[in-house]
């Protein structure tokens, strides 16, 4: 350790670096205009802001195991804790897989027959990778399946950082394992329902048990 | 000698939990304010968000030198979200938000949430906690 501290100072530059307010940044092409809105193909629906609230809320912390694809070992831990619509947060952990996917917006073309769609093809990142934060929201579909939602960051093997949204089919869990707290809603539901705002099905807050 | 500054430290606990969906064209920071104020909240935490949004606004460093930066969508996702809410004397709530977010090009960007700049592109889902203190 001594060596590697040496080394540092070995090569410290003779002058301090002088770290001056950097200007905008803009990962963005130069005409690029920042949208203040977006055109929906349906009606403006409210209200704009659904909530539904709880005095209920009970908390697991679950340490899933190497090999396992993530999203199947969740909805069955979640499934025997009868926990059935929350969010987790996770805090640590590393993956042989990930697939995740990037937004490419399509428009719905009825003449078509196509919805719209906002997932292509999946993208592969190279294993191990460090997970560096993550959420995911749980509930059910309109059939009442279980239904996960979640959005990770992390590094790939080489450094290179990815963010998106993961696919449930190939997450797949490395020796480490991965570490997530689990908060479940007492009295509330999200349940995915189609918007026909946005025409995509979406998870909805509602009320259940003595609160509905 | 040097003075020392005193924490301010609370016993309390969690109370009510609120899941929201913000539907399109809303700003996160602006529906937290909303959330506050229609709920009378006085401090929460937020417990996790998922979603996307039209553009993404982050900003760091101190806020009359912050560097912001615009991450081009439509499409920008959420990856994970920090922060709290507390309402002032005054009555106005201050929100910090901070967290990460995937842009369209897979890369990851972090900062925090620019008040007005960061608009539900088809749906947030976001979960917040009320803190309440231990009476006196």
């Amino acid at each position: 350790m001594d060596t590697a501290v040496l080394s540092v100072r070995h090569h410290a530059p003779a002058v301090a670096p002088v770290l001056t307010p950097a200007p905008v940044l803009r990962h963005v092409a130069a005409d690029h205009v920042p949208a203040d809105h977006f055109q929906h193909p349906g009606d403006t629906l409210f209200p704009r802001l659904m909530t539904v609230t709880s005095d209920v809320c009970r908390e697991f912390m679950v340490d899933v195991p190497a090999g396992v694809n993530l999203f199947t070992h969740l909805q069955e831990v979640l499934s025997a804790a009868g926990a059935e619509s929350g969010i987790i947060a996770f805090t640590g952990g590393v993956f042989d897989t990930i697939d995740y996917h990037t937004v490419t917006y399509f428009p719905p073309d009825p003449a078509a027959g196509k919805a719209a769609k906002v997932y292509g093809s999946s993208i592969r990142a190279a294993g191990p990778i460090t997970l560096l934060a993550a959420t995911l929201s749980f509930g059910l579909t309109a059939d009442g399946a279980p239904l996960l939602h979640c959005h990770a960051a992390f590094v790939d093997s080489d450094g290179a950082t990815h963010g998106g949204h993961l696919s449930n089919q190939n997450c797949i869990v490395a020796a480490e394992g991965v570490q997530a707290c689990v908060s479940v809603f007492g009295d509330i539901r999200f349940r995915a329902r189609m918007d026909s705002e946005t025409t995509f099905s979406v998870f909805h807050p509602e009320a259940v048990g003595a609160a509905a | 000698m040097n003075a020392v500054a005193e924490s301010h430290v609370e016993q309390g606990q969690y109370g009510r939990v609120f899941a929201v969906r913000v539907r399109p064209n809303e700003d996160l920071v602006e529906s937290l304010r909303t959330l506050a104020a229609s709920q009378g909240l006085r401090h929460a935490v937020i417990k996790g968000a998922v979603g996307s949004l039209i553009d993404g606004n982050l900003a760091f460093g101190p806020a009359a030198t912050a560097t912001k930066v615009n991450i081009p969508g439509p499409g920008v996702e959420i990856l994970s979200i920090n922060g709290d809410i507390r309402v002032g004397e005054d009555g106005q709530a201050n929100v910090r938000v901070q967290g990460t977010l995937g842009g369209l090009d897979g890369k990851v960007y972090a900062g925090t949430f620019v008040p007005g700049g960061n608009l539900a592109f088809i749906t947030m889902e976001v979960v917040v906690q009320e803190w309440v203190p231990s009476a006196a």
